[in-house]
């Protein structure tokens, strides 16, 4: 008797036990597949060899401006450069513009855009010949110095001027990106850090502080089209503590922005630019401020404290496109996670709302400048990646992959590229990403650790 | 095996289940919440003669009002010194040295557990105390309280965990008699660890307070 029924429990184990391991196996099918676009976002664009006529350059330097175009289109996130073929480089040979973006030849190559460059003496002209209408269109000519350095910017001015036209957006070739670089001291053998300007390439890259200390954490005015004043903001150790300076150029001497008390850290600049944040301990906690300001006058506000937290970290304080909100990071709920507050002046703590709650360790907001997302890092299988916040969905989704902890990510004024900085083995550089391209680029070069990444007009 | 005792297995399995749902959150509150109780009790015999020093500075900011930020050292918030090293009769911090010879048994580096800015065990305080007393014994020295982090958590987050770990430092001599303008802070995040290598031992050492002093005469 005692047997069968042994029997019987054991069937009705093995029967529940495949049962389960069938609909598990189902269900995890289902939780490990990934939907991945069919379609790319990018159209495809072809870039002619540049043409010379009598130019008074040499080949070398035509193929230096050429690469440079040849980027800033390659990884505009709008276009991706189509490989050059004997075929296509033939047709573009034919001086007679007619007769090069003649449609029949190019409609059967399925390329939408076909640029042709040409540099005559000193000229260089540009045609864009879009296939679906029939259109052609001429750029320049552009007078080219001969200055790798100063024809570069006209190179990329011309490649926005092309975005422009294409797709009704501005391009992102001609912005600046600011950055710090830690290297040892020839004198003093003691690391220091200054902060660095660099095209959006990570080409023309020079030194704009020379404090011989530690200045970290840029981040650039925004242009406005009726104010003048351009310049941006850092944090530097000079007096021993770190304090916010503004300095307007290269040249220009830096001045103290707020005479508040103890650390000041990690400056944000409002779109609008009449409001700073940042991070302080004027009050013995680490607390977010916030300061009314206005580069055109200097006029300086009473700092106010805007939040903080008796057992809490704040940090990393980055404004909604309107400067109605704050981003920042804080520990006050355990682990750090992103919260957004309105920005308040009733001396009332402001409620905070958690965005981020997929990853651990969420650090570095950054706002996009058409307010739809918010990149931060955030520790994904023991690494730091990139995350992208997307309000309207309300979803996180992950942007970068790969070793390297990636750190201080900062939108380009087009929503669609960012940069951060990304640490390997105690050394750190700068790269670039876009949303249509996920494969990063690296634009920093040289020795030193590149961090802190911000990106500007 | 019996009724009584299947019900009571799956009483006390209900119970514990119950026990384990508690929040990650709850459990480091009360974490915190000791820490800053055994804080508390190191102060309470602590005479207290900067009270104008304390509290909102009006002038300065303009102050968060919520009753939790008001309480005096209960969340070891002692306001910053006006004066600011490097601008005014005080140096800035490359006049301030690191401690040596008998200072330096003194003045010894203080180590925090990993994303923690409080203290925990009796020797750190028992530090912080031979710290104070020399100060109050030599009212003319002034001290730099720099803040670290290990290399593991992000850029940003460690400045304001290193400025959190300095001032915590500070409050709790201040606490203990020394005149709140006489010590200083700055945190330097990850930039400065004071061993380069990638390991515990190695983290643990650069989750440090650790200190410099100025002295005039």
């Amino acid at each position: 008797m005692s047997s069968k029924i042994y029997i019987r429990f054991i069937s009705i184990y093995f029967f529940l036990t495949f049962f389960s391991s069938v609909i598990c196996a189902e269900r995890i099918e289902e939780e490990i597949r990934v939907h991945l676009p069919t379609t790319s976002p990018l159209q495809p664009i072809y870039l002619g060899k540049i043409f010379s006529q009598d130019a008074v350059f040499d080949v070398h330097y035509l193929n230096q401006l050429e690469a440079i175009l040849c980027y800033d289109l390659d990884y505009n996130g709008s276009t991706k450069v189509c490989q050059r073929t004997s075929d296509k480089e033939q047709l573009l040979r034919n001086k007679d513009l007619t007769a090069a973006f003649q449609i029949q030849n190019w409609q059967s190559f399925g390329i939408p855009f076909i640029i042709k460059c040409c540099v005559n003496q000193k000229q260089l002209t540009l045609y864009l010949f879009n296939v679906s209408n029939s259109c052609l269109k001429t750029f320049g000519p552009i007078s080219l110095s001969g200055n790798l350095s100063q024809d570069r910017k006209k190179i990329h001015k011309l490649a926005d001027i092309l975005h422009k036209t294409l797709f009704s957006i501005e391009g992102i070739a001609s912005t600046r990106i600011l950055f710090s670089q830690k290297t040892p001291h020839s004198e003093s053998e003691k690391w220091i850090s200054e902060i660095w300007e660099c095209d959006w390439d990570g080409a023309n890259a020079c030194q704009i502080t020379s404090e011989k200390t530690y200045c970290i954490t840029p981040i650039l005015l925004p242009k406005a089209d009726k104010f003048l004043k351009e310049g941006f903001f850092y944090v530097s150790y000079k007096t021993g503590q770190p304090k916010i300076y503004f300095q307007a150029s290269k040249t220009d001497k830096a001045r103290r922005i707020s005479s508040l008390r103890g650390n000041q850290l990690l400056p944000a600049v409002s779109p609008k630019r009449d409001k700073i944040a940042f991070i302080s301990d004027a009050s013995g906690r680490v607390d977010l401020f916030v300061q009314a300001f206005s580069p055109e006058t200097g006029k300086m506000e009473k700092p106010v404290q805007l939040y903080s937290h008796p057992h809490a970290v704040q940090a990393s304080p980055t404004f909604s496109p309107d400067g109605s909100k704050i981003a920042f990071a804080s520990n006050k709920d355990g682990g750090t996670r992103i919260f957004v507050i309105p920005i308040t002046s009733d001396k009332k703590r402001p409620s905070a709302v958690m965005i981020t709650k997929k990853n651990r360790e969420n650090s570095c907001p950054s706002w996009s400048s058409d307010g739809t997302k918010l990149a931060y890092s955030a520790k994904t299988n023991g690494i730091r990646q990139i995350w992208i916040y997307d309000f309207e969905k309300k979803e996180e989704w992950q942007l970068t992959s790969g070793p390297g902890d990636k750190e201080n990510p900062f939108w380009a004024p087009n929503s669609n590229h960012i940069v951060f900085n990304s640490t390997q083995d105690c050394n750190s550089e700068i790269y670039v990403v876009n949303l249509n391209q996920p494969q990063a680029i690296k634009i920093s070069r040289g020795l030193g650790k590149k961090h802190y990444p911000t990106w500007g007009l | 095996m019996s009724k009584k005792t299947i019900i009571g297995i799956l009483s006390c399995t209900c119970f514990l289940t119950g026990c384990m749902g508690n929040r990650f959150s709850v459990w480091k509150d009360s974490l915190i919440s000791s820490n800053y109780k055994k804080t508390n009790h190191l102060w309470d015999d602590a005479n207290d003669p900067y009270d104008h020093l304390l509290g909102p500075m009006e002038e300065e900011f303009i102050a968060l009002s919520d009753e939790d930020l008001q309480q005096q050292f209960s969340d070891a918030a002692i306001p910053a010194p006006k004066n600011d090293p490097g601008e005014g009769r005080l140096p800035g911090i490359e006049g301030f040295n690191h401690p040596r010879g008998l200072e330096a048994e003194i003045f010894r580096t203080l180590y925090f557990n990993t994303d923690k800015d409080t203290l925990e065990g009796k020797s750190y305080y028992q530090i912080i105390d031979q710290i104070s007393q020399h100060l109050r014994k030599n009212p003319q020295l002034f001290i730099f309280v720099e803040g670290h982090c290990d290399e593991r958590g992000p850029e940003q987050y460690n400045l304001s965990l290193g400025a959190r770990r300095a001032n915590y430092v500070r409050s709790m001599l201040v606490q203990k008699g020394v005149h709140p303008e006489r010590i200083h802070t700055v945190s330097y995040g990850k930039e400065k660890p004071a061993v380069q290598e990638r390991s515990r031992e190695a983290w643990a050492k650069n989750r440090r307070a650790e200190f410099k002093i100025y002295n005039p005469s």
